[in-house]
């Protein structure tokens, strides 16, 4: 394993990753725009820990795993996984970093295929990655459904006659197939009721202690990733608006977007009456956005500053960091 | 203080005939709804919390659906006795519906002014002006900036929480006493969900209905019920206010609900979880339909269907393992 001069397990590093997507428009289809869906994005993540990535629709988390895994190419920027760089590879130079990045989908049933049975679905992984001989893959499967907590016998079963927590289980074997070390959970639990929601958290945290799993976790159920990451970046039109521990971004945040994201989550508790006013605005959209701060025309702290120059992510101190010069006194 | 109750459900049944046999999804259940007062009926899903708020309109599809049993009362009246022509007449004018995707549930080809005004004309004859003012009346009460031009919009012209405003001047646009609404939130960033709970809450300030709110979401529940009852396949198995039910649960399914909730537990730790599945609403298990996912389970439950059992004032659970244990406790 290489370890970075702090002596981090770096697993993964992304340095002013952007993606912008063309808008087109008219019988030419010019370029109208951009829908600029990442923007400039850094990240660091240890080995190990739970990445968790915040923000509401249109914030550009999924483009941002999506470019990670290089199933949409950057328009700029580098993505090193554990320590090389693999911005760009082609399709076949990938192909031996698949294996140890994988990711888990939100409808797991949409990504089983319906024709083909538990078993060969989780099976075709192994075979992608070239795993030993049908009897030594066959004994795999069967291990990996036992470790996400499903039947053996379920190997010869069709996805439609599982239930939507059990299918989830499917889907995470099946991304635990190749032995991976990174893995993206893009919505993990959003369609699950909550008492099922629980048990895959439960898994998901069980087999990142057994195996060593890194995760990104993208949710947009602010307790469910409070509970779940190490690190949480709170994202805003494609920019890390807040970044830090956990426990720091959730009780000491300072970005003017995270208190308003943070405080609007409704809280299991009658006693937590609201005394603040939600956030007024929609979230725009990241079609041709104003220079300056993205948030500027939601944000109660703007200034004349914040329409003009970029502002990058200040360190407040270790790992905490924020996009405002206005809460640090600037 | 206990409001006189504008809508009472007593016994509601509704089954529907499917290959694998009668699916009881609404097994017996009952509620009331008080004026002014915000009830929330919470489960999870295919327990059938959607089909009850549905057949209380009349708005599901029968076949397949059938109602098997029970009264609604609303305002004394009966509903389900209602003929359609009549039961049109309380659907928009006294109760209106809220529902979770206000995408599909406005018309695409007509502007937002167009279909609020076929609202108005349905109920009430009123002219082109005043039903004019009334809309922009109306968009302004939702918080619709600059109504005047938004009328002339499209439904995909405006985002989904404008869309959701829409919908409830929709909803609002005949004064109903009662305003079904249907995982309005659901859909919605967290922002734009407390603005739309916000909203919900000031336009009940200001005209005093009462709404019935149906929601997987325990903390959406939280912030805005005054009452809840938590159903589960089919049956209603506790009831009680807000405070009851947060704080002393007493059905081991709602304590279940609660404690997997995360945001409840210390991180590090594992969440609570409830064993098992939601069973299949046409093959229920025998006795109480919980048992085999109860922690607390005894012989009895897996034969005898439970009885509602009366824990505290207006508090009831249909646990009698429960009762029993918390009388030995208390005594």
């Amino acid at each position: 394993m290489k370890e970075d001069s702090s002596g981090n397990n770096v697993i993964l590093k992304v340095q002013g990753l952007k993606k912008y997507f063309p808008v087109r428009r008219g019988v030419l289809q010019r370029v109208i725009g951009w829908i600029m869906a990442v923007d400039g994005v850094d990240l660091e993540l240890s080995g190990g820990k739970t990445l968790g990535l915040v923000g509401e629709s249109g914030c550009g988390k999924s483009t941002l795993a999506r470019l990670i895994l290089k199933l949409v190419e950057p328009d700029a920027g580098n993505i090193f996984f554990r320590g090389e760089e693999i911005t760009g590879l082609s399709r076949v130079e990938m192909k031996p970093y698949r294996r140890f990045m994988q990711i888990i989908f939100q409808d797991p049933f949409g990504s089983l295929n319906p024709r083909m049975t538990v078993g060969q679905s989780i099976e075709e992984g192994l075979r992608a990655v070239g795993v030993g001989s049908l009897e030594q893959r066959r004994r795999r499967v069967v291990e990996l459904l036992e470790m996400v907590g499903i039947p053996a016998l379920a190997a010869q079963r069709y996805p439609h006659e599982f239930s939507g927590g059990q299918r989830q289980r499917i889907g995470i074997a099946r991304a635990l197939s190749v032995d991976p070390e990174l893995i993206i959970c893009d919505e993990p639990v959003s369609a699950l009721d909550v008492s099922i929601q629980a048990q895959i958290l439960n898994l998901l945290r069980s087999l990142q202690e057994g195996l060593g799993l890194t995760y990104i976790f993208i949710a947009h159920d602010l307790h469910v990733v409070e509970y779940v990451s190490d690190n949480v970046a709170i994202m805003y039109l494609g920019h890390i608006m807040e970044y830090g521990p956990a426990e720091v971004v959730y009780s000491q945040h300072l970005h003017p977007y995270s208190s308003a994201l943070l405080e609007a989550a409704p809280v299991p508790d009658p006693s937590a009456k609201r005394s603040w006013t939600p956030l007024a605005g929609d979230v725009p959209s990241p079609f041709n956005p104003p220079p300056g701060c993205k948030f500027q025309n939601r944000c109660p702290l703007v200034e004349d500053r914040c329409r003009k120059g970029e502002i990058t992510l200040y360190e407040v101190n270790g790992a905490h960091r924020v996009r405002c010069w206005k809460v640090l006194g600037r | 203080m206990t409001p006189d109750p504008l809508l009472i459900v007593k016994d509601l049944k509704v089954y529907f005939d499917t290959d694998q046999g009668m699916a009881k999804a609404v097994d017996g259940v009952s509620f009331r709804v008080g004026q002014g007062e915000t009830v929330c009926l919470v489960g999870e899903s295919g327990c059938g919390k959607t089909v009850s708020a549905l057949s209380i309109l009349g708005l599901l599809p029968q076949p397949p659906a059938q109602i098997a049993g029970g009264k609604v009362f609303f305002k004394g009246r009966d509903l389900l006795e209602l003929e359609q022509k009549d039961l049109r007449e309380v659907r928009g004018r006294e109760i209106s519906m809220v529902f979770q995707e206000p995408m599909t549930s406005l018309n695409p080809v007509f502007t937002i002014g167009h279909q609020i005004e076929e609202v108005i004309t349905t109920h009430e004859g009123v002219d082109q002006i005043e039903s004019r003012q009334r809309i922009i009346r109306l968009l302004n009460d939702v918080g619709i900036a600059s109504p005047e031009e938004r009328m002339q919009d499209y439904p995909h012209n405006l985002s989904g929480g404008q869309r959701q405003r829409v919908m409830i001047a929709m909803a609002l646009a005949c004064s109903p006493e009662l305003i079904i609404a249907d995982e309005p939130t659901t859909a919605l960033d967290v922002t734009i969900q407390a603005q739309i709970l916000n909203l919900f809450k000031e336009l009940q300030e200001d005209r005093g209905m009462a709404i019935l709110q149906i929601t997987h979401d325990l903390s959406v529940v939280a912030g805005v019920a005054d009452r809840i009852y938590v159903m589960y396949a089919g049956i209603m198995v506790e009831e009680g206010s807000v405070w009851q039910i947060f704080r002393e649960p007493c059905h081991p399914y709602t304590m279940g609900l609660l404690e997997s909730l995360p945001g409840r537990r210390a991180k590090g730790q594992d969440l609570a979880t409830i064993p098992g599945a939601v069973p299949d609403p046409a093959n229920k298990p025998p006795g109480c339909p919980f048992h085999p996912r109860c922690r607390y389970v005894q012989e009895s439950c897996r034969v005898q269907f439970p009885e509602m059992c009366d824990f505290s004032d207006r508090h009831l659970a249909r646990c009698p393992i429960m009762y029993a244990k918390r009388k030995v406790q208390s005594a």
